[in-house]
Order: structure tokens, then C-alpha cells, then sequence
């Protein structure tokens, strides 16, 4: 039976019966084309046909609410059933409802199963604060690098395609490669520190990634040099939609350049600045995938989530519960953001 | 050493720990302390090298076999499974396997080759059971771990020592010394077959290394890690 549906000249034969079907179902039209096509497109026309065609647009988003609803929205709604339940399976007659527990489990002093201390406590709060000290020092950080980059870029310098391709290069990276680069830098016996001993500026190797003293700062420049691109685009081509005309006017008054940045560029740039920052905040709340190939020295909240979720390793009755209780907290914080996001371009149209 | 505590517990049980108590994780005793205080004071002696267990992050196995192949360290802890890398690709200086210390508690290691298993579930248990009795027998048992270079987990080929065909001289050599560390282990130390056959042991090997690299690094005292890891092991155990 499948070997015939296979065949091809069964499907030849399948796709003539098709245009047989189509050409008795479709209309009334003159002309071999308009009939042709009218057959080639009979269940459009015919389902136009059964229900009218205002229902019909729905029929279009169908496969794609489908598809959309299976890997995005199920998901999500599975997610919250994890963080309310127990278990190592994903199957929920198997996991039994314990409420907030798992919320107990990741916040109190007290773990509650065992009556002993939470360590889970301790690495939930590092990994939040961890995360909050990365994105308040990252975003700010790479926005202003952006900015000045695409401020330079803007302008007439030599080979200025090329240098807009040095600097939007290691987005095109997976993350994957760039942290297996920067693990080759950074590593203790990497090329920094080999550098810096040649140099007789350090004694003893440093091991970058893993240092306290270096991870955070690594783990911004990193992240920095492997996103940093895709934002100075967006704010290059805001930059572009500037009206040439307004320099032009601010020339022929005198105004000094420095005047002309902040009154005209920054102004007008706002609304984009604004979008690109709250875009990059939430990147940065969702920073994992460079961080955890580099190993760096402390762990991020999606990090945290993975560790536990018994993706990686071994399952744990409690995982599963806990990393989507976590995922619940990062969502909130995303959905903040978000909502932020919405805020500043709304006053931005109405601006 | 590789950074994992399935390597990290054969040591430990030759320093006496106990590792559980009739089939509960009892992680935390004074054997385990004592290596524990042994292994952070061999990194501050800078005897254990610096890109090993410190530069590993939170739970993550870190293999030591780089540092071995470019002679940052004498010597590397591991597994038969490591043999044929190391003949292959060391040309410039001589190895051997030598057997596994003896301390206190026994001379401990974890077992590689320790058992030919069926499913408990499986729907023809006389089947399974007759073909488990047909790899076991010496002869066979041997000719299979001959070709196949893997070591044994028969006692008495374990004792007897395997004539390994198709290998090196050396690698030949080198998988009966690690067979005889399974024989010596089963003996000296079962806690090792205990904690390789428990079935949540996977969640300790990573526990391990997370804590006892914060003592080594200075993040946290010993004594604090070593609470810690009682702490977690037994909340990431419970039900």
C-alpha cells in the first residue's frame, strides 16, 4: 500500500485524478488557463464555496495556530502544570499535585523534604543575583558601544562596508564557536595569560573564566562582542532614517557638532535606543548558550533551569518541578520587560 | 583526575568512607572528610593541576586526559577506555597503568566492567537469565573480553590476568591491571559495586566536584562544603 503511494507514477496518476476532480468542480470560466487554474486550485474554491469567504482567512491561519499552539502554547501551559506538580515523569498521571512546594523548595531556608538546610535557596538567589548584576552592568554597557559604533560607522570612513562586517560578524556565530574561542583566550594556560606572562605583567596563569574576580567581567565582554553587532544595525539604520535636511539646517546655522548630537541625533534616535534596549534586556535575562559552553564562574538564571530540569545528567523527582517553578519567575520578569517594551513604543507612536 | 565523583570515590573509599549505609547515601563520613581534606590540601600544594577540578564549573564533568597527553600532569586517573588514546596519540614519552593505591579502607575503585545485567521487566526471565550464564562462563567470558579489549568482570580471569589479542603490548598490560583493580575493589571495598549500581548515583557525581572545587577555590570553607553536599545530595535524592 505505501510502496504504491510512493511510487511515482502513482502520484502522477493521484495528481490526474486531482485535475479530473478539479475540472468538474470548477467554475464556469472561459478560457484554458482560467480553467486550468480554476482546476489546479479546486479546495480553495471549494471550501470558499462550503463556508463563505469570511471564514476563510481562518482557514490560512489554521496549519500555523496548529503548528504554534503544539510547540509554543501546550508548553507553556505543561510548564505550569510541572511547577505545581512532583515527579520525573513528563506524563502527568505520573506526577502528583504538591502546589507551591516547589516555590518552598527553591526560596525557603528550610528544605522541606529533607528538614536539613537549602542549599537550592542559596543557588536560586546566586543565580538571580548573578543574572540581575549581569544585566544591569551588560545592557547599558553594550548599548553605548553600539551606539558609538554606529555613529562612526555613519560616517564617511574608509572601508566602511567592511568594518560594518568586522562588527556584525560574530553575530553570525554560534554561540557554540564563539565561547569555543573565547575558551582558547581565556582558558589558564590560554593565550591571555600567556601573553600577560610573557610580558611579565602577571606571575602565575589566571584562569579568566572561572576567577572570581574575572568571570563576571569576561562573561560581559564576551557576551558584548558576540551580540554587540545585530543592535549597532538596528541603531545604524535608525541613524539612516534621520532627515539629512535637519544637519543640513544645523550646518548652515553653525551649530557646533557636540550641540548637534545631542539635540538632533539623540532625540530623534530615542524611540530606536529605547526598543534596543529593552530588546537586549531581555536577551540578556535569557543569557545561557555562550555562557554555559564557556563555563564560566557562575551560573545564569536559563542555566539554573537547565542544571535542573534532568535535561542534562541525571533526573531528579524534584528537577523537573523546581527548573519550571524557576522558568515561571524568568517569565515574569520577561513579561515585565515586555510590557515595558509595549509602553515605550506605544508613547513612541503617539510621539 | 577526572572532574567527577566517580573517580573522586575510589580514593575515598581507600580512606575508609563508607558511602552508604544498608543502600541510603550516607555521603559525608569521617573517610569521605579525610580525602576530602587530603585532595583540597593536594591543590594547594599545587600537586593536583590548576586547569582540573578548579577549572570546572558547577556540576560538569571535566576530562584530565588532555592534561595527561601534553604532560602538564605525571599521571591521570581514569578509565580502560582511555588505553587506546594513549597508544595511539603519546609518542614522546613512556606509560604504564599501575594498580590503584591502598589505603586504610581498602583499595578502592570503581568497577568498570562489573556486571553482565538483564531487565528485571523482561518478559522471558529463563532466556535471559540462560544467555547471562552463557557469557559468564570463563572461557567465553575471556574470548570476549580478549577481543574486544574490554576488561572483566569474571573473578577468576579478573585474578588470572587476559591475553589480549590485536593490542599493544602494553595496552594488553594495562587492561589487567585494570581488571585485577575490579577483583581487588569487589573485595576490599564493595561500596564501590554499591554506588556504581545505585540508581540515583549519577546526581552525587556531579554534586561532588560542585562542592569541593568552592572549598578548593576558597568560595567556602570545607566544612561548609562538605555540609552542603550532605544538604543536596539528600534533597536531590528525596521523594
Amino acid at each position: 500500500m505505501f510502496d504504491a503511494v510512493l511510487n511515482l507514477n502513482s502520484w502522477f496518476l493521484f495528481f490526474a485524478l486531482y485535475l479530473v476532480v478539479g475540472f468538474i468542480l470548477a467554475k464556469d470560466v472561459y478560457g484554458f488557463v482560467p480553467k486550468l487554474m480554476s482546476s489546479i486550485g479546486w479546495p480553495i474554491e471549494f471550501t470558499q464555496k462550503l463556508f463563505g469567504t469570511k471564514s476563510l482567512p481562518y482557514l490560512f491561519l489554521f496549519p500555523n495556530i496548529l503548528i504554534f499552539g503544539l510547540f509554543t502554547f501546550l508548553p507553556l501551559f505543561m510548564n505550569f502544570g510541572f511547577s505545581v506538580t512532583d515527579g520525573t515523569s513528563i506524563n502527568f498521571e505520573n506526577r502528583a499535585f504538591s502546589g507551591l512546594d516547589n516555590l518552598a523548595r527553591i526560596t525557603q531556608e528550610i528544605q522541606i523534604d529533607t528538614g536539613g538546610i537549602n542549599v537550592e535557596n542559596a543557588k536560586f538567589k546566586s543565580a538571580l543575583y548573578d543574572t540581575f548584576v549581569f544585566v544591569i552592568l551588560q545592557v547599558p554597557i553594550m548599548i553605548l558601544i553600539a551606539l558609538f559604533t554606529a555613529i562612526v560607522l555613519n560616517r564617511e570612513v574608509i572601508g566602511r562596508g567592511f568594518w560594518r562586517a568586522v562588527f556584525f560578524y560574530p553575530v553570525m556565530l554560534s554561540p557554540v564557536v564563539v565561547a569555543f574561542l573565547w575558551t582558547l583566550i581565556l582558558k589558564r594556560q590560554g593565550m591571555l595569560s600567556q601573553t600577560l606572562i610573557d610580558w611579565n605583567w602577571i606571575s602565575e596563569p589566571i584562569q579568566w573564566l572561572m576567577d572570581p574576580n574575572w568571570t563576571m567581567f569576561w562573561s560581559i565582554f564576551v557576551y558584548t562582542w558576540a551580540h554587540m553587532g545585530f543592535y549597532m544595525l538596528i541603531l545604524l539604520a535608525g541613524l539612516q532614517s534621520i532627515p539629512r535636511d535637519l544637519y543640513e539646517a544645523a550646518q548652515m546655522d553653525g551649530t557646533s557638532e557636540r550641540r548637534v548630537f545631542w539635540r538632533i541625533t539623540l532625540p530623534l534616535l530615542m524611540p530606536i535606543l529605547l526598543v534596543v534596549t529593552v530588546l537586549s534586556l531581555i536577551k540578556a535575562v535569557q543569557a545561557f548558550e555562550e555562557l554555559y559552553a564557556l563555563q564560566v564562574g557562575w551560573i545564569s538564571l536559563v542555566s539554573y533551569i537547565v542544571e535542573n530540569a534532568g535535561i542534562r545528567g541525571q533526573k531528579t523527582f524534584f528537577g523537573l518541578g523546581i527548573a519550571a517553578m524557576a522558568s515561571l519567575i524568568v517569565a515574569l520578569i520577561l513579561i515585565v520587560l515586555s510590557l515595558l517594551q509595549f509602553y515605550l513604543t506605544r508613547r513612541q507612536v503617539k510621539l | 583526575m577526572d572532574r567527577t565523583a566517580h573517580r573522586w570515590a575510589g580514593p575515598a573509599f581507600s580512606y575508609g568512607a563508607k558511602f552508604h549505609e544498608n543502600g541510603v547515601p550516607i555521603l559525608v563520613d569521617d573517610g569521605f572528610k579525610a580525602f576530602a581534606e587530603t585532595f583540597v590540601g593536594w591543590h594547594e600544594e599545587g600537586l593536583m593541576p590548576a586547569e582540573g577540578w578548579p577549572a570546572g564549573g558547577g556540576t560538569a564533568y571535566k576530562n584530565a586526559a588532555p592534561l595527561f597527553l601534553d604532560g602538564t600532569v605525571a599521571m591521570h586517573m581514569s578509565g580502560s577506555w582511555m588505553l587506546g588514546n594513549y597508544d595511539a596519540n603519546i609518542t614522546d614519552f613512556e606509560w604504564k597503568v599501575v594498580p590503584i593505591p591502598c589505603g586504610s579502607g581498602g583499595c578502592g575503585a570503581m568497577p568498570g566492567g562489573s556486571g553482565v545485567v538483564a531487565f528485571k521487566s523482561t518478559k522471558e526471565p529463563e532466556v535471559s537469565a540462560s544467555f547471562i550464564d552463557f557469557l559468564s562462563q570463563a572461557g567465553r567470558a575471556g574470548y570476549f573480553a580478549s577481543n574486544t579489549s574490554n576488561i572483566t568482570a569474571h573473578q577468576g580471569l579478573q585474578k588470572a590476568g587476559i591475553d589480549y589479542s590485536g593490542v599493544s603490548q602494553r595496552v594488553s598490560a594495562g587492561l589487567s591491571t585494570f581488571a585485577a583493580n575490579a577483583g581487588k575493589a569487589a573485595e576490599s571495598t564493595p561500596q564501590a559495586y554499591w554506588f556504581q549500581g545505585y540508581n540515583k548515583n549519577f546526581a552525587i557525581y556531579g554534586i561532588v566536584p560542585d562542592y569541593i572545587t568552592k572549598a578548593i577555590t576558597g568560595e567556602m570553607s570545607l566544612d561548609d562544603a562538605l555540609a552542603a553536599i550532605d544538604a543536596d545530595v539528600a534533597a536531590k535524592i528525596a521523594e
